[in-house]
């Protein structure tokens, strides 16, 4: 797989769509198939929210209800998204793409890389070890909508599963985990208070995954699944402008390591609806006896 | 093992609960004041239209209409949503858009035009979104599905 591959993949898409769109409104008299614009970025700007860690549509390390992109229900939306994230001893990178259908389902793929860079060495890895993990991630809105819902207490809810497998399975048995690939199960809600400017997400996932499976699943201290909790809130500044912080609670499965629990502060910019850019403050704790990893995410996004 | 997750799900759930408890349903108190009373809604209602009469997206939908009439009735209804003195004495949204077909993203369409309409007349962001709050709802009597 080649990293930027997907990315360049939506790109392409992201760039036509608004020429598709500049083409429909040319072909006053050319007669043609069914008026069904299904690249209509017909939702408002921000509401398509931004593609999390694991490819799913959310914000930097939580998952969200909403349904990746700006296709309403009469439409197709879809993001790529490139993130980097230097920690302190180790570098994450995640690249992939997400497609939402119709506003009702979305399908997600990302690669994840998690470069143990000198700190390799120091685990008995060798020097630039690297985990790589593929998430092909589906998620349907189950009910509720989290524009048009203001007059009403009910959230947008939807479930998601994530298939998750990462390379290097001899070492992950050598530290413990029971397997290196596992699937997740998830219920996210998302409330926007749109008079308040405010929006407050929270998921439930139901995992095995050891800092979300880059050090695989399970392991001496628990091998079950276990329900985690993502929870975060979003504040809307400005009509492309949200700021928002997340936490992420993880399993400490594994023996020779505890996990911590993930958390962000961050900036989303949406530049418009085919590009945004987000950056972070995030620190995921303990990360393989390592402690304190915290860095600066930056992650860009393009999509329509 | 169990306790381990539950003592770390609860200071999220009471911190979302305290959040849910500020986040309470909009209130449009002050917001009246904050758009310029009824001159102030008019001038939303006015330049809005302007705009939609000329986004390609939906302008067609206006062909026919009275556009002075529509102007003058969305600002009565602009103003009885932010709990101004007014009445809205125009149809109810569901029957004035039956059979036209609209979609979501019509819908959305003209929330974007008014939202820089209301950006082109200083109105602040958060101000924008408590009369959004309350015409988002519409939705559903305007983009019927069926």
């Amino acid at each position: 797989m080649k990293p930027y591959m997907s990315f360049v993949a939506l790109a392409c898409v992201a760039l036509a769509s608004p020429l598709a769109r500049a083409a429909d409104t040319m072909t006053v008299s050319i007669p043609r198939l069914p008026d069904i614009p299904y690249f209509e970025s017909g939702k408002l700007l921000a509401t398509g929210g931004v593609s999390n860690v694991e490819g799913a549509g959310g914000g930097g390390i939580s998952t969200w209800a909403p349904i990746t992109g700006y296709g309403t229900k009469d439409g197709v939306g879809g993001n790529a998204h490139f993130t980097y994230l230097p920690l302190s001893n180790y570098t994450v990178r995640s690249t992939g793409a997400a497609i939402g259908f119709f506003n009702r389902v979305e399908v997600s793929y990302s690669h994840l890389w998690f470069d143990t860079g000198s700190t390799g060495a120091k685990l008995g890895l060798g020097r630039g070890f690297t985990f790589e993990q593929d998430v092909v991630g589906v998620k349907a809105r189950l009910f509720g909508d989290i524009v048009y819902d203001q007059d009403t207490w009910l959230p947008q809810v939807s479930a998601g599963a994530e298939y998750k497998t990462t390379n290097q399975a001899n070492v992950l048995r050598a530290i413990g985990a029971r397997d290196n690939q596992g699937v997740d199960f998830y219920v996210a809600a998302s409330k926007l208070f749109l008079g308040q400017s405010l929006l407050v997400n929270a998921a439930v996932r139901m995992t095995r995954a050891n800092q979300i499976g880059i050090l695989g699943f399970g392991g001496p201290r628990g091998n079950g699944y276990e329900p985690q909790l993502e929870a975060s809130v979003a504040y809307l500044v400005a009509k492309n402008v949200a700021i928002g912080g997340e936490y992420r609670t993880m399993p400490s499965n594994l023996g020779f390591t505890k996990a911590s629990d993930w958390k962000t502060a961050y900036v989303a910019w949406f530049i418009s609806k085919n590009a945004s850019v987000t950056v972070a403050y995030a620190n995921l704790g303990t990360i393989a006896t390592f402690k304190n990893q915290q860095g600066v995410y930056l992650s860009a996004q393009i999509g329509f | 093992m169990k306790s381990k997750w539950v003592h770390r799900l609860l200071p999220a759930a009471a911190v979302l609960s305290a959040l849910s408890v500020y986040a309470a349903p909009s209130r449009a108190a002050g917001a009246y004041d904050a758009f310029g009373g009824k001159p102030g809604i008019d001038r939303v209602a006015d330049l809005g239209i302007e705009r939609v009469l000329k986004d390609p997206r939906i302008k067609d939908r206006f062909a026919n209409s009275n556009i002075p009439r529509l102007k003058a009735l969305l600002s009565e209804q602009f103003c009885a949503l932010l709990e101004g003195p007014c009445q809205y004495t125009g149809k109810d949204m569901r029957s004035v858009h039956a059979g036209m077909g609209l979609k979501d993203r019509d819908f959305n369409a003209l929330a974007e035009d008014f939202q820089l309409a209301m950006d082109d007349l200083g109105i602040p962001f958060r101000v924008q979104n408590v009369l959004l709050a309350k015409l988002a709802p519409m939705d559903r009597d305007i983009a019927q599905d069926k």
